[in-house]
């Protein structure tokens, strides 16, 4: 499929890179696979990114960025998703690093911001809790003054990469005040220091995600990013400060690929399977998919780089994007049919077996907010339906 | 230096088409929709003529100089608005085919009217020709008893050929189709209508890339017009749902008319990137099959889902006549078939998913 962005010469180095750096039997997502030896291959590629200059890329220089414009980090994230490249701390790189250039002060954004860049410090979220999921705002986590520092008690759900990581970033509430947008501050938390405890659980998709407990665990004063009671607008706004789009099109794609090629050369009862009928509509829906996320995609870096508005307050991709992931995965199979429940093991196993690992994974459509919840803003924002 | 980014741009002349359009769309409403259906509008349609929009697109036509298809885009985004029925689509395909076989250009009054089997519809068939004779019917074609001449493709001997054809040929057939949307739509039967070298306007691979080429493009007009109708159909419906109360508030505050009301925005914006991205091709030159075969895909759909999820949202209202919503629904049920294709989907495999383009397992 076409690659609009007139940015060929950049894809073309990063693909470069990843050939000379990231040998196939590498590749893999450590979202659903972070066991130790390929968590070391991971932080390992990952600090090879570092060395290039491109985690922060599009950061302002003087924090260690590279001052590169967001249609750049996109065919950056395109490049690394299509070939499974095992990047890590991804709440660091953009999550933490986009509230930190919302809100974060002059010292925090030169101590920590570089640490990020050069992938030394691994970050861990602590937003959602057991009883504020969707409804982030209802976070119940305390932070109270003690002296010049803070005092944090509550308990968070669901830290990726808790046990690997070095800190967590934590939202908690630090006024009664039930409304969020003035009682939710945000503090960086090392994950070693007492009171923090991990208890790591498997997920579906084949990773690990801790509750993690905070028991009256002291931090200092330097640990408040920015301003006491901003850290509501701060998330609300750092997705869209660090960079943009999550191009998971770009992954499905280099899958789609894959998916034809196993249908041009493998048989059924009925003769090659691309030449069924089925198989056709599946391969063409599949697609759709994948192109209609990618022509909102550039039309969003496009509008968001010369200021303007997309429709719909740009509330459309979100929602395909969320919606797509499992969708994309159920289409998928049906193209394969009966084989893609086999799992990696069996010289049956359509792809490997990836299929059903991907299948499973695609559940995972609910980190960072429910595809009902981008439904819902949608509705609201985009269309001014009342809430 | 800051890298261009393809950000699926309207074309430069889209807003000044699309506020005339608007202009004369708005201007001239009275009788344009009865209960059983959009009517054609005369009056509008003499109003493009006089403006030379049916041949704006023909580098050949009357103004010298070809407005792009993404600019056009922008009437038909209108028309597609007011469910204004004419005969410019028709009239843009017979001077677009014309022009690309190098046959002289037609006046904008006189309507050519294309006759064509579809590159996406196989099942669809061209009029055959046996001899210096013509024989066949053709389906679902819009205008014929208004045209004053048809541009026919005939297969069998010498392959792919366009000839010319009076309407008022003794052996021509023009019979009404009455349909759900009341569209101007007739089968065209030939019983052996005699041709001969003087009425021959291509043969062969040109005839045949013109065709696909006319083809993409009817469909990208086509395709904005569901556009348009959807964009009106989510204003009227969104509307609905912020001033129907029931329950004591709003029925929009439901998260089950809400998901309706965004299913619509979802498919339309989707649409909108594949229209523009199609027409953007397309007036660059490169090759669109792919491109206009998604766009013909989500635009089949669009075209159904908004008129399910806004008959969902109107209820027992929507079901009335004295509510427009049927208008949308008997429109909706043209396109779904004109634009949806089996061979849509051959098409972005072969053009996207080629073998040039895989990558191994």
């Amino acid at each position: 499929m076409s690659h609009p962005l007139n940015l060929d010469a950049w894809r073309q180095e990063i693909r470069e890179f990843l050939a000379a750096e990231l040998p196939p039997e590498h590749a893999f997502n450590t979202e659903f696979d972070d066991a130790p030896d390929q968590w070391r291959i991971a932080v390992e590629f990952s600090r090879k990114v570092a060395a290039q200059g491109w985690i922060g890329l599009t950061w302002p220089t003087e924090y260690g960025g590279g001052g590169r414009p967001i249609s750049e980090l996109l065919v950056l994230l395109e490049e690394f998703a299509a070939a499974d490249a095992p990047m890590v701390n991804s709440v660091g790189v953009f999550l933490v690093a986009g509230t930190l250039l919302v809100g974060g002060t002059e010292e925090q954004k030169h101590r920590l911001l570089p640490e990020i860049s050069q992938m030394t410090t691994l970050w861990a979220e602590g937003l959602t809790e057991p009883e504020a999921g969707s409804d982030l705002g209802s976070l119940r986590t305390t932070a109270v003054r003690e002296g010049e520092g803070w005092v944090i008690d509550g308990q968070k759900a669901y830290t990726s990469w808790g046990p690997m990581s070095d800190m967590l970033f934590v939202a908690a509430r630090t006024a009664s005040d039930p409304s969020p947008s003035g009682s939710i501050s945000i503090f960086c938390v090392d994950l070693k220091a007492e009171g923090v405890t991990l208890h790591p659980m498997r997920n579906f998709g084949g990773g690990i995600q801790s509750t993690t407990y905070l028991d009256h665990v002291r931090v200092g004063p330097e640990a408040l990013i920015g301003e006491v009671g901003k850290g509501w607008g701060y998330i609300m706004k750092a997705f869209y400060a660090s960079g943009g789009v999550e191009p998971i099109y770009a992954q499905q794609e280099a899958r789609l690929r894959r998916l034809v090629s196993h249908c041009r050369t493998t048989r059924g009862p009925q003769g090659l399977l691309i030449e069924q009928t089925r198989v056709i509509d599946g391969l063409a829906e599949l697609a759709r998919m994948v192109q209609g996320q990618r022509l909102l995609a550039y039309e969003h870096i496009g509008n968001t780089m010369a200021g303007r508005m997309t429709p719909y307050e740009g509330g459309v991709l979100p929602v395909l994007a969320k919606e797509w992931e499992p969708l994309f995965a159920q289409v998928f199979d049906e193209v394969l049919g009966q084989s893609s429940q086999l799992t990696a093991g069996t010289e049956h196993a359509p792809l490997g077996g990836a299929p059903e690992a991907w299948y499973r994974q695609s559940f995972a459509n609910h980190a960072g907010g429910t595809p009902q919840v981008k439904r819902m803003v949608l509705a609201t924002r985009g269309l001014g339906l009342p809430r | 230096m800051t890298p261009t980014v393809m950000d699926l741009p309207w074309g430069p002349d889209f807003e000044a088409f699309s506020q005339t359009a608007r202009r004369m769309c708005e201007a001239d409403p009275a009788g344009a929709v009865g209960e059983e259906g959009p009517r054609d509008r005369v009056g509008l349609w003499q109003q493009l003529s006089d403006l030379g929009w049916p041949d704006a697109t023909d580098p050949t036509g009357t103004d010298g100089d070809a407005a792009s298809l993404a600019s056009v885009l922008g009437i038909f985004v209108e028309l597609g608005r007011a469910l204004a029925v004419t005969p410019l689509p028709s009239a843009m395909s017979g001077h677009e085919l014309r022009a690309l076989v190098g046959a002289p250009p037609t006046g904008t009054q006189g309507l050519s009217v294309p006759l064509l089997s579809d590159r996406q519809d196989p099942h669809r068939a061209a009029m055959t020709l046996s001899g210096d004779r013509l024989t066949g019917t053709a389906m679902f074609v819009p205008y014929a008893d208004r045209a004053e001449e048809l541009l026919v493709e005939s297969s069998g001997e010498g392959g792919s050929r366009l000839w010319v054809v009076a309407r008022d040929n003794p052996q021509v057939r023009v019979e009404p189709l009455p349909n759900i949307a009341d569209y101007p739509q007739f089968a065209v039967s030939f019983t052996g209508v005699m041709v001969d070298e003087a009425d021959e306007l291509g043969a062969g691979d040109d005839v045949e890339s013109a065709i696909s080429l006319v083809q993409q493009r009817a469909a990208v007009l086509m395709a904005a017009e569901v556009y348009g109708a959807g964009c009106s159909l989510l204003d009227k419906t969104v509307t609905y749902a912020r001033e129907r109360e029931q329950f004591g508030g709003p029925i929009g505050r439901f998260q089950a008319v809400q998901y309706l009301c965004t299913d619509i925005a979802v498919n339309l914006h989707l649409t909108s990137a594949f229209l523009r991205d199609a027409a953007g091709l397309l007036d660059r030159g490169e090759c669109a099959t792919g491109a206009v075969s998604l766009l013909r895909m989500q635009a089949a759909k669009t075209a159904q889902i908004m008129v399910h999820c806004a008959h969902e949202v109107h209820a027992g209202i929507g079901y009335m006549l004295e509510s427009d919503i049927h208008l949308y629904t008997r429109a909706a049920k043209r396109w779904q078939f004109a634009l949806g294709a089996h061979g849509n989907a051959h098409a972005v495999v072969s053009d996207l998913l080629g073998p040039n383009e895989e990558v191994s397992s």
